[in-house]
């Protein structure tokens, strides 16, 4: 039984990661407007995956949906108010199902969800006035000291406790109420007093209900037992605590950088290997391509029909139909590579659509008011490079919430909206993906980052006084700058843009920055359609034939020998009245020289992220598309080469990496 | 040793030395193809080849086993092994034939360290003594 149900992993987890998505977009949602839809949106997904959970024999996720189902079942009937505590919990019960899914994808234990469980309880068989607190979302040292308590042997539970109407001085009880739990639980590590009231209203209000997550070194029994009867207390409701914070998810994201980075790529692939085993394709893509196929069985056989004929009669009467055949056979090929190469596509809005969630959690979280508008999200890249731009796009957006956006009180002093703004846009330029990062916040000073980078010895005295404003905001790019005075929470500790870089320059993408102080940065990143075949320019080098990258070229010429100059000692030329480098592809690959035959030499302009350089080859062959082949595993780290191709010749040949070239 | 005895082996020649290699571990054997060199790449590293539609990286055996490269001949060949889940080439300079061993010895020693642990053992048959390369050591190593 077991093995048959092994059969079907991947396709439940595959379809449980677009159930969760599908909750995940209609609870953001409902959070904005709330119709019957969405909800019973919400409740054919969490159906959807009770049935196929307990299929599968996963029953700690049947079980947490069931009460999920539950909870939607009654909001469905008795058409509570959609307050801001439902949604909460609703995200809560999602985060939780997440947890539960990566759990059973790598194998692991199960988290115990019953916190979760006994909340979405506690929701329904109480008025939604009646409990107007949330639970504590913990912050970054908060979970930090759960974490360490968690590892003492503590238990985490919640209190919600609600006190009398009559009872004065609230505040005070409250206090009181604190050092008894601290005294019979343990520590108290977060506080939540319910929403601050109406202006001119009594402050005291916000504390008669509240909710505390505390360390436990007892039973929750125990707990209740002693904490039962304290004056002006109406309830206390004692819950295990599941420290899943709402931007738990995307905390965990933002630590994958950093390792991302310290074990190269291979971690990335690995990933996508683990989540995306299997591809959906729509049925009108594949009957497109099983057409094609089609057309190619015909032209095969009309070929051998022609053989035929041309061994019986004469061969050369036959050619010029042999040379129409080949023609069609080609463009039928180039349809079907278009054809296979889309059903490795997917719309960016698959990797757009977790933003709004991160979005909302960070504007929550910085006490800031944000909106994310989406535009583009229907375009098409490849598969894996979504997956890899998940990374360095959350930096991107967690930057401009944390030090892009201004407090409401600061933009409306500023005459700005006090909500602020960020669009994220994607489109099609060319053969590339562009991808467009708008904030409406601060901008960037140019002064204070050269200020900044000349302190942290990034930049020498002399490099500050000719640097343009444009080269001083690209210095946030270099290894070991963070432009926020104050390490934050949100942002990290300015390990963020050196890596947001190279991920997007392993992705052969380039990014660019263009701010405004005052009035927000854009973040421009521009990536190749797809990473599986690439448009190359071939050139002959010591007479092997190598391949760059087209995307790289920036441009090809021909200069005479008396162009090269020697600057320090080392070759540039100019060029478009840039001093350019220069240097022999030959000599740096170390092949041996080759007697030169034309007078002028052509040149290859490379240009990658924002460095510039130029290479002499022997010859330009010219530029066609190649498939990228992975090199194998065997070779080791080849970090000069992106890969390699088969030529039409049957022969292999390498494709160089333009960044190395570059850079090295 | 008694399981080794009754696998099939590939014999082949580099240089002097006569060696064997378990037939389990061979994915096929190709003739010389052409050979595209890869800067930066370590010495016994020849290059890399198209073995149909595939990248394969192929290694000089001589060099391997600490000899100079000679000339390729008519009778060189590729020998394609499975190491770690991919395919590895092998130059070698000739393929004798598909044979078992009647007795195999552990490595003889009296040999630099080095040498001995790319072998398996010696397979013994009639009066001649073969090398069983031990692939894990000599890609590995």
């Amino acid at each position: 039984m077991m093995m048959e149900l092994s059969a079907y992993r991947d396709i439940f987890i595959e379809e449980l990661n677009e159930q969760l998505e599908r909750i995940d977009q209609s609870l953001l949602a409902l959070e904005h407007s709330p119709t019957a839809e969405l909800i019973q949106t919400i409740f054919r997904a969490a159906h959807t995956i009770k049935g196929s959970a307990s299929t599968m024999g996963f029953r700690e996720m049947s079980d947490l949906t069931h009460e999920v189902e539950y909870a939607l079942e009654w909001v469905r009937e008795k058409k509570p108010e959609i307050t801001g505590i439902l949604i909460d919990t609703l995200f809560r019960a999602l985060d939780a199902m997440k947890l539960l899914r990566s759990q059973y994808v790598s194998g692991g234990d199960f988290t115990d969800c019953s916190a979760v469980v006994a909340e979405i309880k506690a929701l329904i068989n109480k008025p939604a006035e009646a409990q107007p607190v949330r639970l504590p979302v913990l912050n970054e040292a908060e979970r930090l000291q759960a974490e360490e308590a968690v590892a003492a042997g503590y238990a985490l539970v919640s209190l919600t406790v609600t006190l009398k109407e009559e009872c004065l001085m609230k505040a005070a009880r409250h206090y009181i109420l604190l050092q008894r739990i601290e005294e019979v639980c343990g520590p108290v590590i977060a506080i939540a007093l319910a929403p601050p009231p109406a202006p001119g209203a009594d402050e005291d209000v916000r504390y008669s209900q509240f909710a505390v997550v505390a360390a436990a070194s007892k039973e929750i029994e125990q707990v209740s037992e002693q904490l039962t009867g304290e004056t002006d207390v109406v309830s206390m409701v004692i819950a295990p605590f599941l420290p899943v914070s709402p931007a738990g998810a995307n905390t965990q994201a933002a630590a994958e950088p950093v390792q991302a980075e310290s074990q190269g790529s291979s971690q990335g692939k690995e990933r996508s290997h683990g989540a995306q085993a299997t591809v959906r394709v729509s049925v009108e893509r594949l009957d497109h391509l099983m057409n094609l196929v089609g057309e190619l069985l015909i032209e095969q056989t009309s070929l051998a029909n022609l053989s035929a004929t041309g061994q019986r009669n004469d061969p050369a009467k036959v050619l010029p139909d042999i040379g129409s055949v080949s023609d069609h056979m080609g463009g039928i090929i180039k349809e079907l590579q278009e054809g296979v190469m889309k059903t490795r596509m997917l719309p960016i809005d698959q990797l757009f659509n977790r933003f709004p969630r991160l979005v909302r959690d960070l504007a929550q979280k910085l006490g800031k008011d944000i909106e994310l508008q989406i535009q583009g999200g229907e375009t098409e890249l490849d598969r894996i490079i979504i997956e890899e731009l998940s990374d360095p796009l959350i930096h991107l957006i967690r930057n401009s919430a944390d030090h892009g956006i201004e407090s409401p009180e600061v933009r409306t002093q500023q005459g700005k909206s006090p909500k602020g703004r960020i669009t994220l846009t994607s489109f099609h330029e060319e053969n590339q993906v562009v991808i467009r990062l708008e904030d409406d916040g601060q901008g960037i000073d140019a002064a204070k980052i050269k200020a900044s980078a000349l302190s942290k010895g990034i930049i020498t005295e002399e490099q500050a006084g000719y640097l343009t404003a444009q080269e001083a905001v690209s210095l946030i790019f270099e290894p070991g700058f963070s432009t926020a005075s104050e390490v934050s929470e949100v942002s990290g500790r300015g390990v963020g843009m050196d890596i947001v870089r190279s991920q997007i320059g392993r992705l052969n993408g380039i990014i660019d920055i263009e701010t405004e102080p005052g009035a927000g940065t854009v973040f421009i990143i521009r990536l190749p359609l797809t990473l599986a075949i690439i448009k190359g320019l071939l050139v002959n080098v010591s007479r092997r034939v190598l391949i760059l990258p087209m995307y790289n070229v920036a441009e090809i010429v021909r200069i005479s020998p008396e162009e090269i100059q020697v600057v320090q000692g080392e070759q540039a030329i100019i060029n478009h009245g840039r001093i350019v480098p220069l240097s022999w592809l030959r000599d740096k690959l170390h092949y041996p020289r080759t007697e030169r035959r034309s007078k002028t030499i052509p040149l290859v302009i490379v240009r990658s992220v924002d460095r510039i350089a130029a290479f002499a080859v022997d010859e330009i062959i010219g530029n066609q598309e190649v498939v990228i082949k992975s090199m194998g595993a065997y070779l080791g780290t080849m970090n000069h080469l992106s890969g390699a191709t088969i030529l039409g010749n049957g022969r292999v040949a390498l494709i160089l990496d333009a960044s190395y070239l570059v850079s090295h | 040793m008694s399981s080794l005895q009754k696998e099939q082996y590939i014999e082949l020649a580099v240089g002097a030395e006569t060696c064997a290699i378990r037939i389990e571990e061979i994915h096929e054997i190709i003739k010389m193809l052409s050979i595209t060199d890869i800067p930066f790449s370590r010495n016994e590293v020849k290059g890399v080849v198209n073995l149909r539609g595939k990248v394969v990286c192929v290694m000089s055996l001589r060099n391997l086993l600490g000899m100079a490269d000679e000339p390729y001949t008519r009778n060189t060949r590729i020998i394609v092994v499975n190491y770690r889940e991919e395919f590895v080439g092998l130059i070698v300079d000739k393929v004798n034939k598909v044979t078992t061993y009647g007795e195999i010895h552990p490595p003889t020693g009296g040999h630099s360290r080095g040498r001995d642990a790319v072998f398996h053992g010696v397979g013994q048959r009639d009066d001649q003594l073969v090398g069983i390369l031990k692939l894990e050591e000599i890609l590995g190593g």
